[in-house]
């Protein structure tokens, strides 16, 4: 019982250390940002827009050695921004894929009836 | 050499597979190219131009499901063109509902009665055409020679 009293304060002071481990850095969440990005091909889509928003991480990344505070905040901007580019770009290719999709739709359809067609002149019903 | 024998073998299976309607099908051709373009446009992530030319490659698409539909109608209900009644010449008429084009005329009783016989016309008469590489422009009132395909008497103007 004594050394149940000594060890539980102990575990309880173990535990909420590990309860307070900090969450993904700014920098970690502008790289994910930037990845999803690149998903899209943002780099290549939206060139001018991706280029800002690394620039504003290559900027944080600068920072980091000596202003932590800047440094995150520039993280933060490097991710908005990545994360706004992506949702721009990631409309325009759903959108052209969605009329994509439906062409090759209509030109399947074209096939069957083309077949059909074909299938007639050949002396079916 | 047995790969070069398959090789072959492929390749007369996939013509054989390739409906024969949709090989003298301009526009159908058109769509498949189209939708080709698009596919590369979205590759180099050119999103905007795999659009438009997803959106081209619709309209050919439904124009190409036109030029079949009407084939289709030919083939399923239509009689054989009598000779009395095959025209020499033609006029181009304005009916917007159902507008005038070379395959269309060619696909008429007392032309053809078949749009796949669209190309004689056009070769016969290109000359006359606005535009000579155009088979797509035609206009109201342009008059069409109707060439015979087998000696087959030809006579008057519709």
């Amino acid at each position: 019982m004594k050394k149940l009293c000594v060890f539980l304060p102990v575990l309880v002071v173990l535990f909420s250390c590990a309860s307070t481990q900090t969450g993904p850095s700014g920098k970690d969440l502008a790289e994910q940002a930037r990845d999803k990005a690149v998903s899209v091909k943002a780099e290549v889509a939206a060139k001018d827009e991706f280029a800002a928003a690394q620039a504003a991480f290559d900027e944080a990344a600068s920072l980091e050695s000596g202003n932590k505070a800047a440094a995150q905040a520039k993280y933060q901007e490097a991710e908005g921004l990545f994360n706004a580019v992506y949702e721009s770009v990631k409309s325009r290719r759903d959108a052209a894929q969605k009329e994509l999709d439906k062409a090759r739709s209509d030109i399947k359809n074209v096939e069957a009836e083309a077949a059909e067609l074909d299938r007639i002149r050949k002396g079916g019903s | 050499m047995n790969k070069a024998v398959l090789v072959i073998c492929l390749i007369l299976l996939a013509a054989g597979l390739f409906a024969q309607s949709l090989e003298d099908n301009e526009y159908y051709k058109k769509s498949v190219e189209f939708a080709n373009m698009s596919q590369a446009a979205m590759d180099a992530a050119d999103y905007d131009a795999a659009a438009e030319y997803a959106v081209e490659s619709q309209r050919y698409a439904a124009l190409s499901r036109q030029y079949i539909e009407d084939a289709l109608a030919a083939a399923r209900g239509r009689p054989a063109p009598s000779q009395g009644a095959l025209v020499a010449e033609y006029e181009v008429k304005l009916n917007p509902a159902r507008r005038d084009c070379l395959w269309r005329i060619a696909g008429y009783e007392f032309i053809y009665g078949n749009s796949r016989e669209w190309r004689r016309l056009y070769e016969f008469n290109k000359n006359t055409f606005r535009n000579p590489d155009n088979p797509n422009l035609i206009y109201p009132g342009q008059i069409l020679k109707v060439p015979p395909i087998s000696g087959e008497t030809r006579q008057g103007r519709r």
